[in-house]
């Protein structure tokens, strides 16, 4: 059945853009300020598991553990080499935007140079019939995309309600300076918002990578993409990334059931166009300025 | 033969020029941090493209392709009004993701990805500026004049409500200012510009597509506007022309055209981090970047 | 503003001009008046870039061959883009006095159509389905075939094949648009469904399932395309028939997709069959250490009629019309339109391999 079909397609994408929004905002609501450069993380983790993988002939877990290392590390030194300084130089969050900014373009175009403008393949998986499902198709890999970001995502929430980092995070995330005077250093909540979000990330690169193959704007796409659904369901609640990223997914999946397929990234815009004008809070969102 | 090498790059420093002061008059001298910058040019561009194809005069097509995205100016005035600093950013951004979506789409009026091709050469006064050389003048000629309005308005006293506008708003409005028109006619002025160097990249590459309107070709004009230093005319010009002319060693040295594009976005993103780290003012720049 | 820094800022300008220049000087070729200037303007990186390294792998082998040293050839990269291909286009007729400009993809060859009206040289295409091409200027000459011939002989194999119900999908650009419009005049049955997509599409599961019930898919992209067409037509296990053309009939996607090339029939030049052409695909293996792909003998005949244009003596545009040779794609010769009217074949994936199914 195609409503089933579609439902599933938009699964696929929500869980994906979910991955990707969650990290992002978790390290919004912590730093409190845009890391465009999160998409970065993603890219790179997609062409790191290609270089350890097709190119190296690297056992395909190995590379994969390796990868998500390298994505937290990534992010880690992103922080404390960019926007680290920043922060010392009391830079306000408008030069934090640009500056993530310009680590995205910057990054971008180094995957440009090192590894070409073609669509490369991760060739773990081999291309067999999907799975039936009520009518419609669905490939292990797709399952697993999805019960992935499930099971990260269930972990992420568990983790700041219950672990005293993810406490911290969200002390930090309600008020710095609050929690700062009873003893939680923002910088170190900081760095492991940029460690774990980045980890997310680069899973979310690593699926994206072997579901959809790798080209060297998927980074922007999905940032965009993610950062919407985060706007969408509301930035700085990392719940709301997640409904907003689903809502995103099915949105556009079901629209270009009716519209031509090149509308499928219209859609996110003026999704997101639409929000930031009239409700830049997002759905979940408190209004806070 | 060098010479004509040299002609394009200067009618791309042009262009850069002009792009540049229309953002930096945004940025710098009225605090909008406006991405949709690309949007304008855009917009400018097709506009017109499609004029002259159409066959009307050279004059009309500059001029229009000036004034028909002041009118989204406003419009995106209009629309942000209301919303403040990051999330201001982010609007305009999100203006400039929906008119590349609209010009990818909207094949009846734009031809979608197939581009338009064959825009024809200016005709002034019976002049035809077919050859490079005409054609640099003109462009000089443009260029030179957008820089005295600009220049002209930045020290009139709207422009210092302007800076006013920018250093504190609240304040500007209590003194009775309408801070809304400010904002507004300063965004029009940035779409206004944005437009006319737009044309000149129709007129000049006689070819345009969707592909070169995506946010990552305003990356080089931000970077000027920030590392020429906010509130300083002079510093976007300098800054302009250098990062211009400072990747062009790359080609000779025998870097294919696939890299040196990217090569470029590169050399652009890191001066601009090491700007923001190291002399947030700019070389040249009178505000701090707030 | 501060006078020692605006005096050190033109100082760097005055000092990164002189490095340029240098620079410039040193790396210039020999230049010979007399010698024919190309502008080669390919794609080697993006979409289009295995046909378009092909291309320019053949184009070498007959230079080599023919050992000819009184054509310079400039080669820039169009990066499989149109506004990336102008742009290199019109930075070589701006800055080298060149004679011929030789081009590939109909989606840059279009644009740059323009430019070469603009400056009045001939442009010698291949790679060029969009039917007009021809028609629209004195300047534009066509190594290759057209939509209507192409897309008709496809047209005509399925009607004969009996097929009722198509599907059209198509990349949209020049190429894919082109051969959707012919394909639709010449096929008797109807379509019932027809989409376009973009370059950066990757993802067709979704036209897929929108296919269904259809006799067969008239499907048009590039490498990365059919690649990824193929692949989620196996996981959606749908077994439609896929009808293209010679893009589709690559050794390369071939080798990408292995056993999943199947239930395809494409027209093709007939140079891709494996008895002909022999000699020169064992020359070619022998060059580069792998065989030719199906657009290198356009380049191999590419270079056949720029040699045969600079012997003789005339102005391109007037040898264009004149020469009569023997390529690897058969006799070439160019009507008053720019037509050279090169031959095409249906072919049909069998065995991981291609086979002849109509002339």
């Amino acid at each position: 059945m195609i409503i089933v079909q579609l439902l599933i397609n938009g699964l696929i994408a929500g869980a994906i853009y979910a991955l990707v929004a969650s990290g992002f905002s978790l390290i919004y609501s912590t730093c409190k300020f845009i890391h465009f450069a999160h998409g970065s993380t993603i890219a790179f983790s997609a062409y790191f598991l290609y270089f350890l993988f097709s190119m190296l002939g690297l056992n395909f877990w190995m590379a994969v553990i390796l990868t998500i290392i390298f994505a937290s590390l990534f992010g880690y030194l992103t922080n404390l080499v960019v926007y680290k300084e920043l922060r010392k130089k009391k830079a306000s969050n408008t030069i934090l935007l640009i500056a993530s900014f310009a680590l995205l373009i910057f990054f971008e175009s180094l995957i440009l140079i090192i590894f070409g403008a073609d669509v490369k393949t991760i060739g773990y998986i081999k291309v067999a019939e999907g799975l039936q499902f009520l009518g419609a198709v669905i490939t292990p890999l797709q399952i697993i995309i999805i019960a992935v970001s499930l099971v990260l995502l269930i972990s992420l929430f568990l983790f700041t309600k219950k672990t005293k980092i993810g406490k911290a995070m969200r002390a930090v995330a309600d008020n710095k300076d609050v929690a700062e005077i009873v003893g939680i250093s923002a910088e170190k909540i900081y760095s492991w918002a940029f460690i774990i979000g980045s980890a997310i990330a680069g899973i979310a690169g690593i699926l994206t990578g072997m579901e959809q193959n790798i080209n060297p704007t998927m980074g922007t796409n999905l940032m965009i993409k993610g950062f919407a659904a985060a706007i969408i369901g509301g930035i700085g609640s990392v719940p709301g990334a997640i409904v907003g990223a689903f809502l995103l997914g099915l949105a556009e999946n079901f629209g270009i059931w009716y519209l031509p397929s090149g509308y499928k990234d219209a859609i996110a815009f003026v999704v997101l166009f639409i929000f930031l004008l009239f409700r830049p809070q997002g759905i979940l969102g408190k209004k806070n300025n | 033969m060098f010479s004509a090498y040299l002609v394009s790059i200067l009618i791309l420093v042009g262009m850069a020029i002009i792009e540049s002061l229309a953002l930096q008059l945004a940025v710098g001298f009225t605090g909008l941090l406006n991405l949709g910058h690309a949007a304008f040019y855009c917009i400018g561009a097709y506009t017109a493209a499609l004029l002259a194809l159409a066959g009307y005069p050279f004059w009309l097509c500059l001029l229009m392709a000036g004034v028909v995205p002041m009118i989204f100016g406003f419009l995106l005035a209009l629309l942000t009004n209301k919303i403040k600093g990051d999330y201001f950013a982010l609007a305009t951004l999100g203006f400039t993701f929906v008119v590349y979506a609209v010009a990818l789409n909207w094949t009846d009026l734009t031809n979608g990805p197939l581009g338009l091709p064959g825009i024809p050469k200016p005709n002034l006064f019976g002049l035809d500026f077919s050859d490079n050389i005409s054609f640099l003048i003109l462009i000089l000629v443009i260029t030179l004049i957008s820089y005295l309005i600009i220049k002209r308005i930045t020290i009139s006293p709207f422009g210092k409500v302007l800076a006013a506008t920018r250093d504190n708003e609240m304040a500007t409005k209590v003194l009775g200012k309408n801070t809304f028109k400010m904002k507004a006619c300063a965004l029009a002025i940035n779409a206004f510009f944005a437009g006319i160097a737009g044309s000149i990249l129709a007129y000049y590459i006689t070819y345009i597509d969707p592909s070169s309107f995506t946010i990552m070709e305003m990356i080089p004009t931000l970077c000027v506007v920030i590392i020429g230093g906010l509130g300083s005319l002079e510093g976007t010009v300098i800054a302009a022309v250098i990062l211009e002319i400072l990747p062009e060693p790359l080609r000779f040295i025998g870097f294919s055209s696939s890299i040196i594009g990217p090569a470029r976005q590169m050399i652009y993103a890191l001066i601009l981090l090491v700007i923001l780290i190291y002399k947030p003012r700019g070389f040249w720049g009178k505000v701090k970047l707030e | 503003m501060n006078k020692k820094l605006f005096l050190l800022s033109i100082g760097i300008i005055i000092i990164i001009l002189i490095i340029v220049l240098l620079i410039f000087l040193n790396t210039r070729k020999e230049e010979n008046n007399n010698n024919l200037k190309i502008a080669v303007v390919i794609p080697l990186t993006g979409a289009v870039s295995e046909p378009g390294q092909d291309f320019l792998n053949g184009l070498m082998l007959a230079k080599e061959k023919l050992n000819s040293n009184n054509i310079d050839l400039y080669i820039e990269d169009s990066q499989s883009d149109a506004k990336d291909g102008v742009m290199a286009c019109k930075k070589l007729l701006d800055t080298q006095d060149v004679d011929i400009i030789v081009s590939m993809q109909s989606a840059v060859v279009m644009p740059i159509l323009s430019l070469a009206d603009q400056y009045n040289k001939p442009l010698l295409a291949t790679l060029i389905s969009q039917n007009e091409f021809t028609q629209k200027s004195k300047n534009a000459f066509r190594l290759f075939t057209y939509a209507e011939q192409d897309a008709g002989l496809m047209a005509d194999f399925a009607n004969k094949k009996g097929y009722k119900k198509v599907s059209i999908v198509a990349i949209n650009d020049e190429y894919g648009q082109s051969m959707a419009k012919y394909f639709k005049e010449k096929f008797k049955g109807s379509i019932i469904y027809e989409e376009k997509f973009e370059a950066s599409e990757s993802d067709f599961r979704t036209i897929l399932a929108k296919t269904s019930g259809s006799d067969a898919t008239y499907f048009l992209g590039y490498n990365p395309h059919y690649i990824n067409f193929f692949k989620q037509r196996e996981e959606l296990g749908n077994n439609i028939t896929i009808l293209s053309n010679e893009n589709m009939a690559s050794n390369y996607i071939r080798s990408q997709v292995g056993s999943l090339y199947k239930n395809l029939y494409a027209t093709a030049p007939p140079t891709i069959l494996s008895d002909n052409i022999k000699e020169f695909k064992d020359e070619y293996y022998k060059k580069y250490g792998k065989m030719p792909d199906w657009t290198a003998p356009y380049g191999y005949d590419a270079y056949l009629v720029l040699d045969a244009i600079q012997k003789s003596g005339k102005k391109p545009i007037d040898a264009l019309h004149q020469i009569k040779i023997q390529g690897l794609n058969g006799p070439i010769s160019f009507d008053e339109k720019g037509e050279s009217y090169l031959p095409l074949v249906v072919i049909e994936a069998k065995n991981g391999n291609v086979e002849l199914v109509q002339q």
